[in-house]
């Protein structure tokens, strides 16, 4: 019980660290233990776990985050770094959705407010979950931090608590809603409906921004649903419209690389990715993870919010095609954490885990194989992993 | 021992291209070709600082005849990057290779010509912060601050072939490094022309290495083909020729200007095979396809195609390069790893025993 007290006391509520994110500028930054470079968590700390051990979205980098499917993974991983960013005081760009998006953030979870025990257990238990995850990356290097060692994570809760440095990843709760600060961080660029290419005057927005910002903030810039038919209009598909636009914006990422990050997301049913076009957006991407969701059956999808035995079930393959700063070295083998392996993710209420992909024992047959992971989503995950 | 940190087996391509040669190197997403270009420059500039700060100590005895023979002069780097900035350029040659490129641009040996952060992106007005500098990195790398030189500083004795084309571009000159900040080839050849022209004056003729990386984007934004005055393209290139032609007769002019030069290209298969259709496939394909048909020596990196390997972070393949080594024409494939200190080493298939050479 002293230990959870103790813990109620550590995750500040959220309006505590917007009055200090004025004071205390690097917040929410942290160096990376391979280079120590300045890295911002994206919000989801099992994907800070597989930037190539950087434990973090090194600033003046980029991620794209393409999803196969009708479902909105890549979207929740965006918010999620979107709501990062704004609990740490960051700025926060969006480009092309309303306000709207932005009140449909997720909401930080404190230690106050999860009033239900098994709720607190699971936080608990997150909890415990990242703070090995940096102690591990600093430690373990090479290695994937997500195995979690019963000895490292006591250690790791006995000694946070004394120390108590500022928060680099926060719990966020899908089913609540992040209150906005008074005076809000988030800016929404629109879409201009132009003839011409309404990339221009987005990037002469953010470039204004940045420019005129005072140098201590840190910006985030968020795309969500990049060319997607909704939101921008059909000649922001040319090549000269997009690829002069992620250009401009790798342009820009260098030039302020210690106070930008940016996270895309784009359809690959709209644009697939055996075209000249979305390779050369990969191209000009720092990072690359495409996301494969399961065909899954309605009941899972409905349950899934239940966080209950269920959650074990991945929804999809995720796979890392570049990763900011390790690919622009040259890339290192399979030396980075989860590079080479099968990455499943699994979407809950309360997070958004990557971890390594592994079928059930196989006992012989493929009915039992199919059985162990529900009729159809069994078939899927067959056909997905045979890349 | 500091003495050369590019693998033997790589070391007769990378080093010291001839005359007039034309080196391709292309790369595919994941498996990129930084770390072979960064090869080029250690090649081409890291022999001499020793040579130059040892010169009068005793290691200088042993290469004296090295010097002698190439007295004509010493080899100087321009790099045109669209891709990459000097940052990321210094932090490589600095941690793996151990140069110093800061130190080297005031010399005329080394110059960077920026084609990423203004090539699209208008330069940000002056702001009026007053405590905001032109300079927006707060980061403390001293690189900035040192390079003062820039190649347009005063036009040492040439006839350069068109400074009024350096006309829109006054901010870039306040600053240290030279970006290109139009993508219409006119800009960007007289650009680089200029640059030539600082860094081998007659008084110091110099070998010059010219490195492009990634001009091929260039005809991917549609840049090629686009009027100067930023007039967007409605209507996607069509015709091959008009698209790849002028960026191809850039890179032909840029060659009878320097001594040797390096490309870099994309080659991933949906760009490569121009199968898609889009002009923007079918141009990059004949743009590959040509120069790799001009190139006297072709090194294409991509990862291995059975998976992933702790220990091997990809192929290059060697093909044409002319008898100059043992094999001679021979297409030849390595193995290559990048460690997380940033040094490469290269080994055979199945000579991983030899991993250790590298270093």
């Amino acid at each position: 019980m002293a230990f959870r007290k103790r813990n109620v006391g550590l995750s500040r509520p959220d309006s505590t660290s917007q009055s200090s994110a004025a004071l205390e500028p690097t917040l929410g930054l942290r160096p990376s233990p391979i280079d120590g470079r300045p890295t911002t968590s994206t919000g989801t700390p099992s994907l800070d776990g597989i930037l190539a051990g950087h434990a973090g979205l090194a600033l003046g980098s980029s991620l794209l985050l393409e999803e196969s499917g009708t479902t909105d993974y890549a979207g929740m991983l965006l918010r999620l770094y979107a709501a990062e960013g704004v609990v740490q005081g960051h700025k926060v760009h969006v480009v092309g959705v309303g306000e709207h998006w932005g009140r449909e953030l997720p909401g930080v979870v404190t230690g106050r407010e999860s009033t239900d025990k098994g709720k607190r257990v699971g936080e608990d238990k997150m909890k415990i979950a990242w703070r090995y995850e940096r102690l591990g990356e600093f430690g373990a290097g090479r290695e994937g931090s997500r195995d979690r060692t019963p000895a490292a994570s006591e250690a790791a809760a006995n000694n946070q608590p004394s120390t108590e440095p500022p928060t680099f990843c926060h719990t966020f709760d899908l089913a609540k809603r992040l209150t906005l600060p008074v005076g809000s961080s988030m800016h929404f660029i629109p879409v201009p409906s132009t003839t011409s290419s309404p990339f221009v005057s987005i990037l002469q927005s953010i470039n204004d921004q940045l420019s005129s910002a005072p140098e201590a903030t840190i910006h985030r810039f968020v795309v969500p649903s990049l060319l997607s038919p909704a939101l921008y209009p059909q000649t922001a598909s040319q090549p000269s419209h997009i690829l002069q636009f992620l250009h401009g914006l790798r342009g820009l990422l260098r030039t302020y690389s210690t106070r930008l990050t940016a996270v895309l997301t784009l359809p690959l049913e709209l644009y697939p990715r055996t075209s000249g076009l979305v390779r050369w957006m990969e191209l000009l991407s720092d990072g690359v993870l495409e996301l494969t969701p399961f065909p899954h059956l309605a009941d899972t999808l409905s349950a899934s919010g239940a966080a209950t035995a269920q959650e074990e079930r991945p929804q999809g393959m995720l796979k890392i095609h570049r990763l900011p700063v390790f690919h622009e070295k040259g890339g290192g083998g399979g030396g980075g954490g989860g590079l080479g392996d099968d990455l499943a993710f699994t979407a809950s209420r309360r997070k958004f885990v990557i971890a390594k992909f592994s079928l059930p024992p196989v006992e012989g047959d493929q009915e039992g194989q199919s059985g162990a992971l529900g009729a159809e989503g069994g078939k899927a995950t067959k056909v997905d992993i045979e890349f | 021992m500091s003495t050369s940190r590019i693998p033997p087996i790589l070391e007769q391509y990378t080093r010291a291209p001839s005359a007039g040669e034309l080196v391709l190197l292309t790369n595919v997403l994941g498996a990129g070709t930084n770390w072979l270009i960064s090869q080029f420059l250690c090649g081409a500039l890291a022999e001499d600082p020793r040579r130059r700060a040892g010169g009068a100590a005793a290691l200088g005895g042993g290469h004296e005849t090295d010097a002698g023979e190439e007295e004509k002069g010493e080899t100087a780097v321009l790099l045109v990057s669209w891709m990459r900035d000097l940052e990321f350029w210094t932090a490589e040659g600095r941690k793996a290779w151990g140069l110093d490129l800061a130190r080297l641009t005031p010399r005329k040996r080394f110059t960077f010509i920026d084609g990423l952060t203004e090539l699209f992106v208008s330069p940000a007005t002056p702001s009026q912060h007053p405590n905001s500098n032109p300079n927006p990195h707060p980061s403390p790398l001293p690189i900035r601050s040192t390079r003062t030189i820039t190649p347009r500083g005063p036009p040492p004795s040439t006839s350069s072939p068109n400074p009024i084309a350096r006309n829109p571009p006054t901010p870039p000159t306040t600053s240290a490094t030279t970006k290109l900040t139009s993508p219409s080839l006119q800009h960007i050849e007289s650009t680089i022309l200029h640059a030539i022209s600082a860094l081998s004056t007659t008084a110091s003729p110099k070998r010059i290495l010219l490195i492009l990386d990634h001009p091929d984007l260039l005809l991917a934004t549609g840049a090629s083909s686009a009027a100067p005055s930023s007039q967007s393209t409605q209507h996607s290139i069509s015709d091959t020729s008009t698209a790849v032609e002028p960026l191809r007769a850039m890179i032909h002019t840029l060659r009878q200007h320097v001594h040797a030069t390096v490309v870099s290209l994309a080659a991933d298969a949906p760009l490569a095979n121009g199968g898609g259709g889009m002009p923007l496939e079918t141009n990059h394909a004949a743009l590959l396809a040509g120069m790799a048909h001009v190139a006297d020596l072709v090194l294409s990196v991509r990862l291995l195609d059975t998976g992933f390997a702790r220990d091997v972070s990809g192929v290059v393949r060697v093909s044409g390069a002319a008898g100059e080594g043992e094999e001679g024409g021979a297409v030849r494939e390595v193995l290559y790893y990048v460690g997380k200190d940033g040094v490469v080493k290269a080994f055979e298939r199945g000579g991983a025993g030899g991993v250790g050479e590298g270093s």
